[in-house]
C-alpha cells in the first residue's frame, strides 16, 4: 500500500515538474517571439515603410533621410474654385486635379536632400500622364502624394502666369505662386525645389500674400513648408539653372517660420 | 533674291469665356484668323503658320522683372 502511494507520489511530483519545465518553456518562447517581432516593428519605422495610420507616431522633431514608403495614400480631394473644375481647361487634366487637391494631409518631415535625390524615368518628362507607360506611371506613384514636410529658405517668390490648371484666370486671385525653396540661406535657385501655392488654398490663408513672401525671400527667414509631393513633368530643361528637380511641393498646405527655435504657422503671424 | 525667316512671336491673349471652356483652342484659332486676314495685306510675302502652342514660359524667362 505505501509502496503503491510512494510510486503515486513520485509519478505526480515528476508531472509538476514536467509542468512547470513546460510552463518556462512556452513563456521562454514567447518572449522571443515578442522580441523578434518588436524589434521587426522597429526596423520597419526606420526604413520608411509606414502605414497611413501610422504616420502621426513619426518623430516630428527629426526629419527623414530617406522619404517614407507609404504603402496606402491618402486619396485626394477636390473642389472647383470660382467656377473652374480640378481638371482646368486644356492641359493634362490628371496632373491640373492634383495640383489643385485641397485635403489636409499628416506631413512627414523630410531633409530637403532626401527630395532632390529621387529620380524619374525620362519618359515622363514632358507628356501627359495619360501617355506614361504602366512601369513610367508606377515609378512616379512610388512618391507621388506623399504629405511632406521639408526645411529650408525661400530664394524667390513669384506670382505665376496664366495655366490651364486655373482654367487661364488672368486676375491675381488665379494664378499660383511660385516659390524657389533652398537648402541654405542665400543660395540661388539652381538646386532649389519649386513649391507652389495655388489659388484655392490661398484663398484660404490670407497671410500667404506676395508681399509677406517677399519679405520672407528679403530677409533669408527659416522656413518649413508641408504639402502633396507631385511630379510637375513640364520643364526639365530647368534644372540646374532655376530648379534642381521636377518633383515639387504643389500646392502647400502649410508655411511655417521659426521663432525662437519653434515651428510658426504664417496664417498666426500679425507682421513678418 | 528668296529669302525666308522663321519667327517666333509670343501673343498676350485676354478675354471673357466661360471657366471650363477650353480658352487654348479658342486663342489658337483666333491667332490663325488674325495671321491669315493680316497676311493678306501683304501679297509680296508668303506667310505660313507652322506651329502654335501654348507657350508655358519658364522659371528664367519671366522672373527677373518681378523680383
Amino acid at each position: 500500500m505505501n509502496n503503491s502511494r510512494k510510486y503515486l507520489n513520485e509519478r505526480a511530483n515528476k508531472f509538476a515538474w514536467f509542468v512547470i519545465i513546460l510552463t518556462i518553456a512556452v513563456l521562454v518562447i514567447t518572449a522571443l517571439i515578442l522580441i523578434v517581432y518588436l524589434r521587426s516593428g522597429t526596423k520597419g519605422k526606420d526604413s520608411g515603410k509606414i502605414s497611413k495610420k501610422g504616420m502621426n507616431s513619426l518623430n516630428y522633431e527629426k526629419p527623414l533621410s530617406e522619404l517614407p514608403d507609404i504603402q496606402e495614400k491618402q486619396k485626394p480631394s477636390f473642389s472647383s474654385f470660382n467656377g473652374c473644375p480640378p481638371e482646368g481647361d486644356a492641359g493634362d487634366p490628371a496632373l491640373n486635379r492634383l495640383k489643385n487637391r485641397t485635403d489636409e494631409g499628416n506631413y512627414v518631415p523630410v531633409d530637403f536632400d532626401a527630395l532632390i535625390k529621387i529620380q524619374w524615368p525620362k519618359n515622363i518628362e514632358r507628356r501627359n500622364r495619360a501617355n506614361w507607360s504602366p512601369k513610367d506611371a508606377q515609378a512616379i506613384e512610388r512618391y507621388e502624394g506623399i504629405p511632406i514636410a521639408v526645411e529650408g529658405f525661400l530664394a524667390g517668390a513669384k506670382i505665376e502666369g496664366p495655366e490651364s490648371c486655373n482654367c487661364h484666370g488672368a486676375d491675381e486671385e488665379m494664378r499660383d505662386y511660385h516659390l524657389w525653396l533652398t537648402k541654405s540661406k542665400g543660395e540661388d535657385r539652381s538646386g532649389s525645389i519649386v513649391v507652389e501655392v495655388s489659388p484655392p488654398l490661398r484663398a484660404k490663408h490670407p497671410n500667404w500674400d506676395i508681399k509677406n513672401l517677399r519679405k520672407i525671400v528679403k530677409g533669408q527667414l527659416e522656413v518649413r513648408i508641408s504639402g502633396w509631393l507631385l511630379m510637375d513633368p513640364e520643364h526639365p530643361d530647368q534644372i540646374g539653372k532655376t530648379r534642381g528637380t521636377i518633383w515639387e511641393i504643389h500646392p502647400i498646405m502649410l508655411i511655417e517660420l521659426k521663432e525662437n527655435g519653434k515651428w510658426i504657422s504664417l496664417d498666426n503671424l500679425s507682421s513678418v | 533674291m528668296r529669302k525666308a525667316v522663321s519667327l517666333k512671336v509670343i501673343f498676350w491673349i485676354e478675354g471673357e469665356d466661360l471657366p471650363a471652356h477650353n480658352f487654348v483652342e479658342t486663342a489658337k484659332k483666333a491667332v490663325n484668323d488674325i495671321v491669315l486676314t493680316g497676311s493678306k495685306d501683304h501679297p509680296e510675302l508668303k506667310i505660313s503658320i507652322k506651329q502654335i502652342g501654348e507657350f508655358r514660359g519658364n522659371d528664367k524667362d519671366s522672373f527677373s522683372d518681378e523680383f
